[in-house]
């Protein structure tokens, strides 16, 4: 009984890659994807070009460790709302899978998105699907030299241009023009426009449905989402067996044939290389290619379209698909609550947080008066569009001072000031006690912010 | 190189770029490359944040693939005992 279930030898796990020649279709949801194509990609090649207030509308500083988005500008210390944004990322990934499957692997997903431009050149340089079988199973000879030579060529330029872009958001772009304009870049702008524009090139120009097969955690785990009432693509196996070709002008029911003429158009769509007909599988990304294969070739025999179509298990079966059900519903409160919550967070972000330090050498020091005092470095971080003049205090301990070298300080823009502090006490306080150091603004923006600390005194009680 | 290897190699140079890129992106959050060291003076090896970024990406890179190559060779060479045979 066992030995039925045992998994063939491990020699045998993996196939031979055989390459896909996609071929290329019309229909609705091509049409989909193409604009989806061009809006993302589109977004992503324009957007380091945008300015916005005198600097570049998105802008991840690393050097300066600052983050531009539009009017806003976050710092290292806004961390939790990147990790917010990536649990919104993660539930609206699980949301949209729970009610329409794999929609992000059809029409957004980078390499998706970045393999279609590149099928788009190769069609451009080698033609289509039978041309290039053809060519690829042909000598070499001087037209296969020539349009793989073209085709590598708009492959490498597109995936440079493309590492260049993705640096473009590190790196301010129009630097980053003039520095390659004139050789003038450093080395790590170099070697991430190489790295990036290598990673491209591989994985849409060579990789492509291994990427999804054998690399993305994703396409393992998003069955788990999967349930009877989420939208797949899948054949009508009961109005399209038993398959087999016909003339026509025939009926297919004088034949006892169903409505697929097993043309293959499916087959040849699909860019895993897959069966749609063989059922739902692993490797399918929902690109609906097949639909749209389909459809065409239904129109042609003059059936009715949608032998191959978007639909649920539930339907399938003759029953209603719902639409909301725990959990969706479940998902798309979650959503809704993260997703207000971030914005919310964002719009009340504090301008001005203070951070201290205590000083490293010495636990605390007796001044010549017997008082106590305690050193520290307190940076002021100004997350504002302009500068704050601010001062600072200590609360939490009975007639303690906190003695700065001015009075007060012009924290600049977007900037971070790093100011050494004195707390004094009397000899009175004895062990750790808490403190709160308070910056405030003294130029009436109201702005006030605080930090908690340890003040330590001689051992006692 | 057999195919296997090859693939497994894939494998856990994959996965383990997926971890050295997000422990990147959590550590340097917190932590900024030129304040790395004693009395607030970076070692001579991170003259400059950006370098400091990269070398940390690829100390992260390389630690996170030798879990990923461990975890891959023990799984691949553990034990044939029936009880620890997931596909019985």
């Amino acid at each position: 009984m066992n030995a039925v279930f045992k998994e063939p030898p491990s020699t045998g796990l993996y196939a031979p890659h055989r390459k896909v020649y996609p071929r290329e279709v019309k229909g609705r949801f091509n049409r989909l994807r193409v604009i989806s194509v061009i809006a993302l990609l589109g977004l992503f090649y324009l957007m380091p070009w945008v300015q916005w207030g005198g600097r570049q509308a998105v802008l991840f500083d690393l050097p300066a460790r600052k983050f531009y988005i539009f009017g806003l500008t976050f710092f290292p210390q806004d961390f939790f709302l990147l990790t917010w944004l990536l649990v919104i990322a993660a539930l609206s990934l699980f949301f949209f899978t729970a009610l329409a499957g794999r929609l992000w692997c059809g029409y957004a997903c980078p390499q998706t998105v970045w393999t279609e431009i590149f099928v788009w050149m190769e069609r451009w340089t080698e033609g289509n699907r039978q041309q290039r079988m053809k060519l690829d199973r042909g000598p070499w000879n001087a037209n296969k030299i020539l349009r793989k030579t073209a085709k590598q060529t708009l492959w490498i330029a597109f995936s440079l241009y493309t590492g260049f872009t993705f640096v473009g958001y590190f790196t301010p772009i129009h630097e980053l023009s003039n520095g390659l304009a004139t050789l003038s870049l450093g080395g790590w702008e170099w070697f991430w426009m190489l790295f990036y524009g290598f990673a491209t090139y591989g994985n849409a120009g060579h990789m492509r449905e291994q990427v999804c097969k054998y690399m993305c955690p994703y396409a393992r785990f998003q069955s788990a989402m999967f349930d009877r009432d989420t939208l797949i693509i899948s054949y009508d196996a009961a109005r399209g067996e038993p398959r087999g070709s016909r003339p026509r002008a025939v009926d297919p029911r004088s034949r006892s044939l169903g409505d697929c003429i097993d043309c293959k158009m499916c087959v040849q769509a699909c860019p895993t290389g897959i069966d749609i007909r063989d059922g739902l599988q692993l490797e399918c990304i929902a690109c609906a290619a097949c639909i749209d294969a389909c459809d065409e070739v239904m129109e042609k025999m003059q059936y009715p379209k949608g032998l191959i179509r978007y639909t649920t298990q539930a339907a399938m079966e003759g029953r209603k698909t719902r639409i909301l059900r725990p959990r969706t519903a479940i998902y798309g409160t979650l959503l809704v609550l993260l997703v207000a919550g971030f914005f919310w967070t964002v719009a009340h972000r504090t301008l001005v947080e203070v951070d201290v330090l205590r000083d490293r050498n010495a636990l605390y020091r007796r001044l010549d008066n017997g008082d106590i005092e305690n050193v520290y470095t307190i940076r002021i971080i100004n997350k504002d569009t302009k500068a704050h003049e601010m001062s600072l205090r200590v609360e939490g301990l009975p007639d303690a001072v906190l003695d700065t070298d001015a009075p007060v300080y012009l924290v600049e823009a977007e900037s971070v000031a790093s100011i050494v502090a004195r707390i004094r006490a009397p000899d009175t306080v004895r062990g750790g006690r808490d403190i709160e150091v308070i910056a405030t603004a003294t130029d009436g923006s109201g702005i006030e912010s605080r930090a908690q600390a340890r003040f330590i005194g001689p051992a006692g009680t | 190189m057999n195919k296997r290897t090859q693939l497994d190699t894939g494998v856990v140079v994959w996965a383990s770029f997926l971890g050295a890129c997000a422990a990147t992106m959590v550590f340097f959050a917190f932590v900024d490359p030129l304040l790395i060291g004693d009395d607030d003076s970076p070692p001579v090896w991170i003259p400059d944040r950006k370098t400091g970024y990269a070398l940390g990406f690829f100390f992260f890179w390389l630690m996170c693939a030798l879990s990923s190559a461990l975890t891959a060779f023990l799984l691949e060479t553990r034990s044939t005992d029936p009880s620890t045979d997931r596909s019985l």
